[in-house]
Order: structure tokens, then C-alpha cells, then sequence
């Protein structure tokens, strides 16, 4: 009997068996948080094999400085500590990436969680779902490639991350009341202030949360006044305040212009340069966007249907429209203080929004709102989908910007190990949004320690720096090297001998034999003409000559044959004697090889009130650094009439340059 | 009341607050870069008045309460509410614009807001109890009147208000009209209060007991209503609008009392022109350019908004028509729709004598007080009414109304531009001119060819009396307008047209020194005449070479040709062939040597024996060349003709062929503007004239023009070689040469600004040459 009693009650205090409950919303969010980390190291990945760019150089080597005991370089002591796996990783950008993808990872998460306690206070009966998807959303936002790409892109992170804590805890804070998650939340957006300015938008959001009139009811009585929980923070922002204004930095008071580009960069996150081939895709978001915006619509309806059925004392959940309208506010504030195109931050009210519209009618029990439900899902999968094809193409540009790094500098070390002295011409051009290397320190510090064995950036010079030419490096030259964008290879250049150097490029336009076979319809002088529309005109008069376009624009090309312009400083500015003040010609080139491929366009100068205009060729990339035989032509637009007397190229300095750029000016 | 209907109230109140806020947002978002605008055109009128009136202890702005506007000359209104508010600005900002914008835009918001309550009203009006689609209707309509491309010459031109402050105070009289309907005399007296105001900013608030009454004819449908006459119902309807109609006839009285008129507007020639014209300013596509306001001068005559327009158009009356085939509502539905378009046709009927709204949207405050039914109709076909697949319809609708309301935020911001750019170059030019003044020795002034007038359709300086306000305090430091000399029109007119016998004289004055506004660099160039009353004693002729086939494929251009703009009158072009060509149009070009252009135009119809006469010199843009280096001939031809062969050109002046008229001097003086005022009590003023320079002159013939009215308004030239039926009298002079014309100042038809002109007649009495350029004087 005894027996029998001790068995069964051995049976009773049997532990019922382990099984993970996925109806419990922390079941959910913990799996939820494994796929967005999953997602984010997929996402993120390519960006291990991205090396250090010129604009990293700078920071990473005063802090190795800084480690070795020469803090002289130290710029800012936040921005080392937010370095301090140097100590690991010294020049092994892999290392630095995984940092930077685990925190963007973390990043995500809370997003997730901040989603998680929204639709918590909107009656949740979606369980994690929602905030899963905002923190997948998040994790793959295709402006993301900005920020993790280059490893500087931590001190942003970093912000968004405290930044994303401090907002997480307060709004824990307001459902339990936990004094320590409260003061933990202030610790935290005094990190993200110290982190980056953008964080100054804290104070607003969260005033705008505590506010929220859709307070659980249970919290209502114990919930100190809004104003009054979110006062601190507006302290710490005018601390913030006076600390920027202190140090002279109330450029970040210069809001943005919010124009259209930002806008549709927000919402179509391509980069620009890339946009034209992939606007479809880039599309996709939107078409999403706007499905989720008719989904949430059609949920308001249904809410308040069921609302009827159920009777005016049924617990119906509440819109999601003021959260909608907060978070929107939140995005804006972050875009409006957010630095060039840098929008981590800005992604987060984002995804929250899209995927707290899309799956509103989670929170309905209606079989239509279920429907609505999978297309809710569908229409986030879409926008995942190609939001994660975006990504990939806006990494693009950084990763072919590290590999010209990483090839310009080994053949700089061949040729300066072989050289000793080095005179360079150019540096890699942009590609896309990203310059590869920046300016000749950056140069000399690739070519220094912590990422150069040995120091070997003495005795560098490059002719190029801040968009002029050392006129004074190229006379002393005995080896030019000129860096080929197209075919990514140094080029010795010839070293410009001086009888070259006192070539006249003069052409008069009293030349009529050149103008009568210069494609232009041209007269003879003291004759009346009689001329075709179709095309332009060219009438010589008492050493001066009229060019006149009817509704075409035209080019006339001069009779020069332009070779290494970079090495001939008289090729470097074009003068054109004219009686004109209002006439605004361009200058074009384009290579004699392959006539009529107009190569550049959009050089344009001013004349001055004696009707000398000037184009400061050597403002010209495309020109100097061509190493092909070059024509220069001056475009007129469509009914357009110019008198010219002389055009030459001289090298003489202009002094008040104005010249500009800029595409079919 | 029960705790549904306070609950109800409530949400209507929050809905209230939250859409008051959305609507002063969407009118920052729209105006808020006119803030720091400037002056503009007739705003340089009013200014000047201020600083006068407010110096005479406000005695003028009384005076408008029982008189013509401002004590104007040449038109007729009744605004005395206008100037007050400008005063009240003056007082606050003084003369700088600013606060005069904010205003602007104040007024903007305000009919905005009222825009939103009174459709809310006139929405429950005709749908009792369908409060969300109401709400839906009202915001929306709102909206569109907030964003609606055809205000940004309201706003942005400051004595535009005149429209946005009569319509803000008619839409608040006719909501608090309806506010009436729940017992509230404050309202009712409110109402009429606004509706006075409203009267006393601009005539278009007559419109108001006539818009009233069709509200009543079209909502008295209660079912003890239902049964009514169509007699009864009017009676009625008048019954319940009556105090409107008491004042209405009230203020139609006391106008005829102190004005002399009931209708006002425009006199002389600009109102003769505006009569005139008027079928064709009703008909040429201006009606059209409502619904897509767009300026043609900044989007170009295609652009895919139009597109956009159109389709946004048709889903709106395709939705409407779902609507009445789909719903049990349709009466409400249309009875709301043919409110709202009679509205609007109330709402155009008195702009019927000056309505004109061009390619560029000049005129756009036309319709500013139309714009409120427009934006009721556009809503109104947005949300008829509820019908099937209600929730789903509505998101549709949510959707395309957010989609008008972007574009025409889009269209508004791309018509804004042309003002904010005109009001910076009028302060730039203010600066350069006051600055050039400065620099200038004593005694020397400054004769300025031309000055900006217009900008994309955004006016900016209409004449000399603007720009002597814009030159002198309080908007210029020192008054420095005594020093300039200008060739504008009196009040208006063709901006390029200019007395060459007055350019003449003054060149002849070493102190003179002649610039022209460079609108491209926005900076006075000088402009070196060379002074001399005319060189060529004989036309001469060139004889063009290769000079056949002149087509619209093809130009003809001239050989350098050397010739001072001061050397030639006129250019005759002989031609022959041209069959068919009748309706096209020859066009000569003139370059100098900076490159600079001046181009003129004139049909072949108007040859003469194959002859076309281009009266060069009458033209600024010809005079602003002082060098002509080049010309080009062209034609343009609507339709395949045979081509024009150029026989010759002949380079002519006018030496011969025109009297010679000026003032005296002395009892007769003329001014900087170029218009002669008497001095002192004169009753005859003494006229120089001589027409023995004309060959076969044996008298002579004088014109003189009704008050406000020039000759070349009706002509488009002031080298007219006929007589004109527009004058007031006429005359025959026996003298070829004298001064004695029998012009008596107390004779003409009281004050205001005359022409006179001379031409001379052959022994037959024919008219012989050209009249001589008018002389304009002022009483």
C-alpha cells in the first residue's frame, strides 16, 4: 500500500516533459532574435572582405598612437573607447567588421523589442511577429551599406545603439514601473549624446511615447506624469546642447533640407549611382509600402466592425494610428539630424512602422483580417526580399573601392621600394558615394604603421591634391606616374621637355580655311548668307567671327591635337577672347581616336565684363588624365549667338576662378 | 443631451483641432518661402499711401470709407478694409515686407481653416448624420484649397490679399450662417458682420446672398419641405436669406452715393481694352487652365503632371458615377455637386469684365475667391458618399485624394518660383540702382532704358510711379529716384515701347548717362549712346545676296554691319514670292557685338506693296543694343508657302516724316517720368510744336486722348499713320510751326493723364508721314 502510495505520488511530482511553447511571445521573440541575428551576419557578410578606406586611416592611426602611449594624436576619447578591439584586432579589418555586425545585430533585435512593446500596447494578440519582422526589416534596411561598410561606421552603430536601449527600457519602464530600468535608460541615452548628435531626437520620442494616451490601464494609476518621466532627458539633451555649443559645433542645428531625393532615398534606399539600372526593383518597397497602407486601412474597417458585433463594452484594441504618427515623427527628426547619407537610426521608426501597418490585423479575430494577416506577411516578405537585393548592390561600391585600395597601394609600394622618391599624378577616383583613398595623408598613412610593415610614405608627392595641380612639382619631375581608373594600373608618363612646354595653341578666327571645313555652314565676309536652320553658322566678319545656333545646340571643335595635358601646364587653361557678356558656352573634349565620342561635358566658365572667358581645364579630370590624343570643343545651346576673336590655351592662372562642373550644363 | 451625442461632439471637436493643425501645417509647407519676398508692382502704390497717410494722421484711410480707394485716379473701387489691414501691418513691421507676407499668408490660412468648417457644414447640411464622410470631405477640401496652384499670386503678391481677405470674410459669414441653424444670435449678427467686412475689402462679396439662397433652394428637402412649389421654395429660401439681400442693396446704394457707380473697375483705355478683349479672355483656353494651373513659364507647355492631372480627373468622376449607380443617396450626392459648381459660376461672374488668366497664370487671383467651391467640388466628387465596398472604396479615395494633394504641393511650389525670383531681383535692382546713384558726381543722372516689369507672370514694376516709391523713403535710405529718368508707361502698357524724341533730348545732355537692366546678371550695364538726332540723312539700301528661298527651314543673315542704334528708325525689308504666306510672320533679329538680342516681329500681312516696315527705334530692346553688329531674318509660317525672296533692305530715319512736339517748359514742365505736369494755376498751357521739317506739310493735325487712355494702347505703336477714333477732340493748326493749341485744361474731361500728338496734312488735307511721338501730360 505504501508502496503503491510512494509510486504514485512519484507519478504526480513527475516534471511534465520539456517542449518549447511557441505560443509564449518570449519563445517567440527568442527564436525571432536568432533569425534576425542570422539574417543580419548574411547580410552583413560581404562586408568582411572590405579593407580599410582613406577616410578610416586617420582615426584607427591615432588610435594606435594613442595605444603606444602618443596621445598627441587623440582626437576624442569617446570615439577610442568605441575602439577598443584594436587591442585584438591591430590591422585586421575582418575583426572590426564582426564588431560592427554583431552590434548591428543587436541593433536589430532591439528594434524588435521596441516593436514588441508598442504592439504590446496596442493589445497584442500577434505575439512576436510583428517585432520579428521590424527587427528583419531593420537588419537588411539597404542604406545600412553606408554605415557598416566602412569600419569608422561603429561610432553610428554605437549611437543607434544606446540610443535604441534607452528608448526599449523607458518604454519597459512605463508598462512595469522598475525604477532601474528608468535610470538605466538615462545612462544610455547619455552614451548615445555622447555618441552622436543625432541622438538629440531621444528626448522628443520619448516625450511623444510617455504621452501616448494608449497607457496600459493597470499602469495608468502609478505612471508618474509623462512630462515629468521624460524631463530628464531633455536635461541631458540641453547638457548636450551646451556641451556642441561649447565647442563651437552648432552645425548640427543646421537641419537638413528634407528635398524630394531624401524623401525617395528614404523610401527607395538605392544608391544613386546605381539607381538608374535597378528601379524596379528599387520600386518593389514602394508598391509594398503602398499594400501595407491599403491593409491597414482596410483593418481600421474591420476593427471597427467587429467593435459593433461585440458590443460597445468589448475590449477592442486600440488604432495603431497615433503609434504610426510617432514613429513617423521620430523618423523624420532622425533624417532631418542625420549626418550625409548616413540613416541607421532612421531605419528603425521605419521598420517598426511598415511592419506594425502590415500586420495590424493580427490583432483582429475576424477570418478576413486573417487573410489580410498573409498578405500583410507577403507583402513584408517582398519588401525583405528586395530590400536585401538592394543591400548587396549598395555594398558594391565599397568593396570595389577596397580593391582598388588594396592594388593602388601594392603597385605604390613596388614603384617606391624601386624609386625611393615617388611623384604620382592622381589618386583613385570615386566610385559611386565612395572615395577609396581621399588625399595624400590618408596615402601616407596606408603606407605607414599599423597598416604598413615598415614606413615607407617619405618622399611621396602626388600633383594632385584638393582639385589643383602642383605646377612647381612637375618642373622638377624626373618619373611621372599617372593611375589609369579604367584599367587600374600605374602609367609612366613622359616627362615634358621644355621646347614642348613653348608650343603656342592659338586659333584665330580669321582662319577661314579651318572654318570652311569645320562642319559649321560658314560665309565670307562683307557677304550676306543665306543659311539652313538645320545647322549652325559660322559668319567671319573684320577679325571676328559670329557663331550662331538656330534650335539645335552645336560643337565647334578647335584644331588642336592634345596629348598628356597633365604634363604641359599650357594646356591647362583655355582662354576665349569674345565680345560677349552673356553667352554661356561649354567646353567639352573628346578623344580624336574615336571622333565624335564627346567624352566630358560640362566645363563651363564665366566671361568677364571685358569679354574674356575662361575655363580652368585642369578642374578637369577626364582631361588631364587622359593619356589618349584629345580635341577641345566649345558647345553652344540652341539659339545662341557668340562673336569670337581668339581662342588659345595658356597656362596662365585665373583670378577669380569660376569655373564649374557639372553634367550638360 | 445624451452622453453619445457629447461623446459624438467631442470626437467632432478633436477631429476639429487635430484637422486646424494639419491645415496650417499644409499652408507652411506650401508659402512658407515667400516670408522673406519683397515689394512688388502696385504693392509700391500702397506703400507709398501708408507712409503718407500714417504722416497725416490717418485722415486718407478714413476717407476711403466714404470714397474711391485711395482717392485713385483711373479705377473705381470700394476696398476701405484693405488698407486697414495694410496699415495695421505698416504700424506693426513699418516698411519692411516681412510682415506684410506673414499677413499674406495669415489670411491664406485663415480662409483655409474656414474653408474646412464650412464645408463640414455644408457637407451635414446635405448628408445629416454621416459625420466620418463629412469629416473625410471637409479636411479634403481643405487641403486642396491649401495646396491649390492658383494662389501663389495671393500669397505671394502682397496686395493680392485683397482676394484672400474678402474670401475669409465671406466664408466665415456663411459658416456662421449656418452655425445660425442651432439657435445663436451672436452668430447671426457675426455673420452679417463678416459679410459687411467682406463688402468693404472687394466687390466679390455680392456674391454671397446669391451663393446663400442656392444653398437653401438646394437643402430645403426635410420631408415637411418636400412638398413645397418651386415658387414656394424660393420664397423661402429668400425669407431665410434676407438680411443679406437688405444689405446687399444697402451697400449698392451707398456705393452709386459716393463712388457715382454700382459696377467701378478699370477706366480709359486699359478698361476700353478690357472690354474690348473680353470674349476673347473668356475663350482662349483660360477657363481650361483651372483645372490644370499650371504656369507654363517654369513646367513648359508638357509636362507629366498634366498627365497625372488627368487621370487623378477621371478617377474622380469615375468615382462619383460608381457613386450614383451604386448608392440609394444620389440626390444628396448631386444637389451637393450642383451647389458647389454654382458656387463656382457665382464665384466667376463678377471678375466677367477683367477675367484673364494667362499662360503664366497672371490673373490667378481672378479666381482665388473660385478656388473655395473648386477645392467643395473636388472633394466633393472625392467623397460622394458612402456606397458598396465602402472601407475599400474610402482607402481608394484616401489614396488619390493624398496623390492631388501632392501634386498640387508640387505644381504650387514650381509656381511660387517666379515670384520669390521677381521679388529678389526688384530688391536687387532697387540696391544697384540707389548704389549707381550714389556713385554718381553730382548733377548727373541716371536714364534707365528699361527696368524689370514682369517675371514669369509675377509682376514687378508697372511703371515710373512704382519705381519713384521703390527709390525714395522709407524704402530707400536716401530718396534717389529725383536723380533717375525713366521711359515706363504712365500707368500701363507695352513696357518695350519709348518716346525716341525724349531719349534723344536727354542724350543730347552730357549729364545724362543711359543703362539698361541686364536681367541675366541682374546688373545695370551702361548703355553709351552715341547722341545724335538722326545720322542718316538718306535711308540706304543693301541689296542682300543669296537672299532667295527664305523659308521656316532657313535664315538670312547680314554682314557685319557697324550702325548705332541712334542712326536708323526704321527698317524696310522688300521681298518678293511668299504666296499663301499670309499668316506668317517675318522676324528680324539684331545682335550687337556683347552678343546682346533684340527681336521683332511682324506679320506679312501687314506689307505694303511687298514692303515691311520694322519701326526699330521704337523698341527698348533695339535702343538697349547701342551697337548694332548683325541681323537675322526668319520666318515663321503656320502653314507650307512659297518662299520669300529679300530683294533689299533699307535703313531709313524718321527726320522728314514726323512733326516735331514738345512742352514749353515753363507752365508746362516735363518730369523724370517723362510726363509733363503745369506749374501753378494754369488754365492754357503753352505746347511747342513743328511739323515744317515734314515734307509737303501744309497744316497741321492734333489729337488729343480721353482721360487714361494713350493711343498706342489701341494701335500697339506711337508711330501711327492714321487717325485715331479713340480721341477726345481734334484740330487743325494752320501754323506749320508755334506753340499755340487750343487745348484749355478746364476743357478736358476732368483730372487724370491726356496724350496729345501731331501729325501733318498735304494741301488736300491728307496725312502725311507719321504722328509725332505722343507727349503725355497730367492734370
Amino acid at each position: 500500500m505504501t508502496q503503491q502510495t510512494s509510486i504514485s505520488e512519484l507519478q504526480k511530482r513527475r516534471l511534465a516533459p520539456s517542449s518549447v511553447d511557441l505560443a509564449s511571445t518570449k519563445t517567440q521573440m527568442l527564436l525571432g532574435s536568432l533569425f534576425v541575428g542570422l539574417s543580419s551576419v548574411l547580410a552583413y557578410a560581404g562586408t568582411l572582405s572590405i579593407g580599410f578606406l582613406g577616410q578610416e586611416t586617420a582615426a584607427l592611426q591615432s588610435l594606435a598612437s594613442a595605444l603606444n602611449g602618443s596621445f598627441s594624436l587623440l582626437q576624442s576619447q569617446m570615439e577610442n573607447l568605441c575602439f577598443l578591439d584594436y587591442s585584438i584586432f591591430h590591422g585586421n579589418y575582418a575583426g572590426y567588421h564582426c564588431v560592427n555586425i554583431l552590434l548591428a545585430t543587436v541593433c536589430a533585435i532591439f528594434v524588435g523589442l521596441i516593436a514588441l512593446e508598442l504592439t504590446g500596447r496596442l493589445g497584442n494578440r500577434n505575439g512576436a511577429v510583428t517585432a520579428f519582422w521590424a527587427g528583419l526589416l531593420f537588419s537588411v534596411y539597404p542604406l545600412h551599406a553606408a554605415t557598416l561598410a566602412p569600419v569608422i561606421g561603429r561610432y553610428e552603430i554605437l549611437g543607434a545603439l544606446f540610443y535604441l536601449i534607452s528608448l526599449f527600457l523607458f518604454l519597459r519602464y512605463r508598462l512595469i514601473e522598475e525604477k532601474k530600468l528608468y535610470l538605466l535608460s538615462l545612462l544610455s541615452a547619455a552614451i548615445a549624446l555622447l555618441c552622436q548628435p543625432q541622438s538629440l531626437t531621444l528626448a522628443v520620442v520619448i516625450t511623444a511615447f510617455a504621452i501616448h494616451p494608449a497607457v496600459p490601464p493597470f499602469a495608468a494609476e502609478r505612471n508618474s506624469s509623462a512630462f515629468k518621466c521624460s524631463a530628464p532627458y531633455w536635461l541631458l539633451n540641453l547638457l548636450a546642447w551646451f556641451f556642441l555649443w561649447s565647442h563651437n559645433e552648432t552645425n548640427i542645428f543646421d537641419f537638413k533640407q528634407i528635398d524630394k531625393n531624401i524623401i525617395l532615398q528614404i523610401f527607395v534606399p538605392v544608391n544613386q549611382s546605381i539607381t538608374t539600372n535597378n528601379i524596379l526593383i528599387a520600386v518593389v518597397p514602394l508598391a509594398a509600402a503602398l499594400v501595407v497602407l491599403l491593409l491597414k486601412s482596410v483593418i481600421a474597417g474591420q476593427r471597427s466592425d467587429t467593435g459593433a458585433e461585440i458590443g460597445t463594452k468589448s475590449i477592442q484594441p486600440p488604432s495603431s494610428t497615433i503609434t504610426c504618427m510617432i514613429l513617423l515623427l521620430w523618423l523624420a527628426l532622425s533624417t532631418l539630424l542625420s549626418a550625409g547619407d548616413h540613416y541607421f537610426l532612421s531605419a528603425a521608426p521605419l521598420s517598426i512602422l511598415l511592419a506594425l501597418c502590415a500586420l495590424e490585423s493580427g490583432n483582429n479575430s475576424s477570418s478576413k483580417a486573417k487573410m489580410l494577416f498573409v498578405c500583410g506577411l507577403v507583402a513584408l516578405s517582398s519588401l525583405y526580399l528586395s530590400w536585401s537585393y538592394l543591400l548587396t548592390l549598395n555594398l558594391k561600391p565599397f568593396i570595389q573601392a577596397s580593391k582598388i585600395v588594396d592594388s593602388y597601394r601594392k603597385q605604390v609600394t613596388v614603384l617606391k621600394i624601386l624609386h625611393g622618391q615617388l611623384l604620382l599624378v592622381n589618386l583613385p577616383s570615386n566610385r559611386g558615394p565612395v572615395s577609396p583613398i581621399g588625399n595624400l595623408d590618408n596615402l601616407k598613412r596606408f603606407l605607414a604603421p599599423p597598416f604598413s610593415q615598415t614606413d615607407i610614405s617619405q618622399n611621396l608627392l602626388l600633383v594632385k591634391e584638393k582639385n589643383q595641380y602642383n605646377k612647381a612639382l612637375l618642373t622638377a619631375a624626373r618619373e611621372l606616374y599617372l593611375w589609369d581608373n579604367a584599367d587600374q594600373v600605374m602609367l609612366p608618363l613622359p616627362v615634358p621637355s621644355a621646347a614642348e612646354g613653348q608650343n603656342s595653341y592659338q586659333f584665330r578666327f580669321t582662319d577661314l580655311n579651318y572654318l570652311k571645313n569645320c562642319g559649321w555652314q560658314t560665309g565670307l565676309p562683307g557677304q550676306w548668307q543665306n543659311a539652313s536652320r538645320a545647322e549652325p553658322v559660322i559668319s567671319p566678319m573684320d577679325g571676328v567671327a559670329s557663331l550662331r545656333t538656330f534650335d539645335q545646340p552645336a560643337i565647334f571643335w578647335l584644331p588642336f591635337k592634345i596629348q598628356h595635358p597633365i604634363t604641359n601646364a599650357n594646356l591647362w587653361y583655355l582662354q576665349v577672347h569674345t565680345g560677349d557678356r552673356n553667352n554661356k558656352i561649354t567646353v567639352v573634349t573628346r578623344d580624336v581616336d574615336t571622333a565624335f565620342d564627346v567624352k566630358h561635358q560640362g566645363l563651363s566658365g564665366e566671361s568677364k565684363t571685358d569679354g574674356l572667358l575662361q575655363f580652368n581645364l585642369s578642374a578637369s579630370d577626364t582631361y588631364m588624365l587622359s593619356h589618349r590624343p584629345q580635341q577641345i570643343g566649345l558647345r553652344l545651346g540652341a539659339n545662341q549667338n557668340m562673336s569670337v576673336t581668339l581662342i588659345e590655351l595658356t597656362t596662365g592662372t585665373l583670378s577669380q576662378d569660376k569655373t564649374k562642373f557639372g553634367a550638360n550644363r | 443631451m445624451n452622453s453619445s451625442a457629447i461623446t459624438h461632439d467631442k470626437q467632432s471637436r478633436l477631429f476639429g483641432l487635430f484637422a486646424v493643425i494639419i491645415i496650417v501645417l499644409a499652408n507652411w509647407l506650401a508659402y512658407s518661402n515667400c516670408f522673406n519676398g519683397y515689394f512688388l508692382a502696385d504693392d509700391f502704390v500702397h506703400v507709398d499711401y501708408l507712409y503718407h497717410a500714417i504722416s497725416k494722421q490717418f485722415q486718407p484711410l478714413l476717407a476711403n470709407f466714404w470714397g474711391n480707394w485711395m482717392q485713385a485716379q483711373g479705377t473705381t473701387f470700394y476696398r476701405p478694409l484693405i488698407s486697414v489691414t495694410l496699415a495695421l501691418d505698416y504700424l506693426v513691421g513699418g516698411p519692411h515686407p516681412f510682415i506684410f507676407h506673414f499677413t499674406n499668408w495669415l489670411y491664406q490660412t485663415a480662409a483655409s481653416c474656414l474653408t474646412f468648417l464650412l464645408v463640414r457644414r455644408i457637407g451635414a447640411a446635405f448628408r445629416p448624420g454621416q459625420m466620418q464622410l463629412n469629416q473625410n470631405l471637409s479636411l479634403a477640401a481643405a487641403l486642396v484649397f491649401s495646396f491649390y496652384p492658383l494662389h501663389s499670386e495671393v500669397v505671394n503678391w502682397i496686395i493680392a490679399r485683397v482676394d484672400s481677405v474678402a474670401l475669409t470674410f465671406c466664408l466665415a459669414s456663411f459658416w456662421l450662417y449656418l452655425k445660425n441653424d442651432k439657435p445663436s444670435p451672436w452668430a447671426a449678427r457675426a455673420s452679417l458682420l463678416a459679410f459687411i467686412c467682406g463688402l468693404m475689402s472687394k466687390e466679390m462679396a455680392v456674391t454671397l446672398p446669391p451663393t446663400l439662397l442656392l444653398f437653401r433652394l438646394l437643402t430645403n428637402f426635410a420631408p415637411e419641405q418636400e412638398q413645397l412649389k418651386p415658387w414656394q421654395r424660393i420664397k423661402l429660401a429668400l425669407k431665410q436669406t434676407l438680411p443679406y439681400w437688405i444689405i446687399l442693396a444697402c451697400y449698392f446704394v451707398f456705393r452709386l452715393l459716393v463712388l457715382g457707380t454700382i459696377s467701378g473697375g478699370y477706366e480709359g483705355s486699359v478698361g476700353h481694352s478690357l472690354s474690348s478683349s473680353m470674349g476673347r479672355r473668356w475663350l482662349d483656353g483660360s477657363l481650361w487652365r483651372i483645372l490644370y494651373p499650371f504656369n507654363i513659364e517654369v513646367f513648359g507647355a508638357k509636362h507629366n503632371f498634366n498627365g497625372q492631372l488627368r487621370i487623378i480627373y477621371l478617377a474622380m468622376v469615375a468615382n462619383f458615377a460608381v457613386l450614383l449607380i451604386t448608392s440609394k443617396e444620389r440626390s444628396a450626392a448631386v444637389r451637393g455637386l450642383l451647389f458647389g459648381l454654382g458656387w463656382l459660376v457665382l464665384a466667376l461672374l463678377p471678375t466677367y469684365q477683367v477675367w484673364n488668366l494667362t499662360d503664366s497664370l497672371q490673373g490667378g487671383r481672378l479666381i482665388y475667391y473660385g478656388t473655395a467651391p473648386i477645392a467643395l467640388i473636388f472633394a466633393w466628387l472625392l467623397f460622394p458618399g458612402d456606397g458598396v465596398f465602402a472601407r475599400a472604396v474610402t482607402t481608394l479615395r484616401y489614396i488619390l485624394a493624398t496623390w492631388f494633394c501632392t501634386l498640387l504641393l508640387l505644381i504650387t511650389h514650381g509656381n511660387n518660383q517666379p515670384w520669390t525670383s521677381a521679388m529678389q531681383e526688384v530688391s536687387r535692382f532697387r540696391q544697384a540702382v540707389a548704389d549707381k546713384i550714389l556713385q554718381l558726381p553730382p548733377g548727373q543722372s541716371l536714364c534707365l532704358i528699361n527696368v524689370p516689369q514682369t517675371y514669369r507672370g509675377a509682376h514687378m514694376l508697372y511703371n515710373a510711379a512704382t519705381m519713384s516709391v521703390l527709390l525714395s523713403p522709407p524704402l530707400t535710405e536716401k530718396a534717389v529716384y529725383q536723380r533717375v529718368k525713366s521711359f515706363e508707361p504712365a500707368t500701363f502698357g507695352d513696357s518695350d515701347l519709348v518716346n525716341i524724341s525724349r531719349v534723344r533730348t536727354l542724350c543730347a545732355d552730357k549729364s545724362n548717362q543711359f543703362m539698361r537692366w541686364d536681367r541675366q546678371k541682374m546688373q545695370l550695364l551702361a548703355v553709351p549712346l552715341t547722341c545724335k538726332q538722326t545720322s542718316l540723312a538718306a535711308p540706304q539700301r543693301a541689296v542682300p545676296q543669296a537672299a532667295e528661298g527664305l523659308d521656316s527651314t532657313r535664315a538670312i543673315l547680314s554682314p557685319e554691319l557697324k550702325m548705332d542704334v541712334l542712326d536708323c528708325d526704321y527698317i524696310d525689308i522688300k521681298y518678293g514670292g511668299g504666296k499663301n504666306a499670309g499668316k506668317a510672320v517675318l522676324i528680324l533679329e539684331a545682335f550687337n557685338i556683347e552678343g546682346d538680342r533684340a527681336a521683332l516681329s511682324l506679320p506679312l500681312n501687314k506689307s505694303i506693296d511687298g514692303r515691311l516696315r520694322f519701326q526699330v527705334s521704337e523698341h527698348k530692346q533695339w535702343l538697349a543694343l547701342n551697337r548694332v553688329n548683325q541681323i537675322v531674318l526668319s520666318l515663321q509660317s503656320p502653314v507650307a508657302a512659297e518662299p520669300l525672296t529679300i530683294s533689299a533692305l533699307e535703313f531709313g530715319a524718321l527726320t522728314t516724316k514726323r512733326p516735331i512736339l514738345k512742352c514749353d517748359g515753363i507752365t508746362l514742365v516735363e518730369d523724370i517720368d517723362g510726363i509733363c505736369r503745369p506749374r501753378g494755376q494754369v488754365e492754357r498751357s503753352a505746347f511747342s510744336y513743328d511739323a515744317s521739317n515734314v515734307a509737303g506739310a501744309a497744316t497741321v493735325y492734333y489729337e488729343v486722348s480721353k482721360p487714361n487712355s494713350w493711343f498706342e494702347h489701341y494701335s500697339g505703336t506711337l508711330r501711327d499713320n492714321q487717325q485715331s477714333d479713340e480721341a477726345q477732340f481734334t484740330g487743325t493748326l494752320a501754323k506749320l510751326k508755334g506753340s499755340a493749341i487750343p487745348i484749355t485744361f478746364s476743357g478736358l474731361k476732368g483730372h487724370g493723364f491726356y496724350q496729345l500728338r501731331l501729325a501733318a496734312l498735304d494741301e488736300k488735307g491728307k496725312l502725311v508721314g507719321y504722328f509725332s511721338d505722343p507727349l503725355n501730360f497730367h492734370i
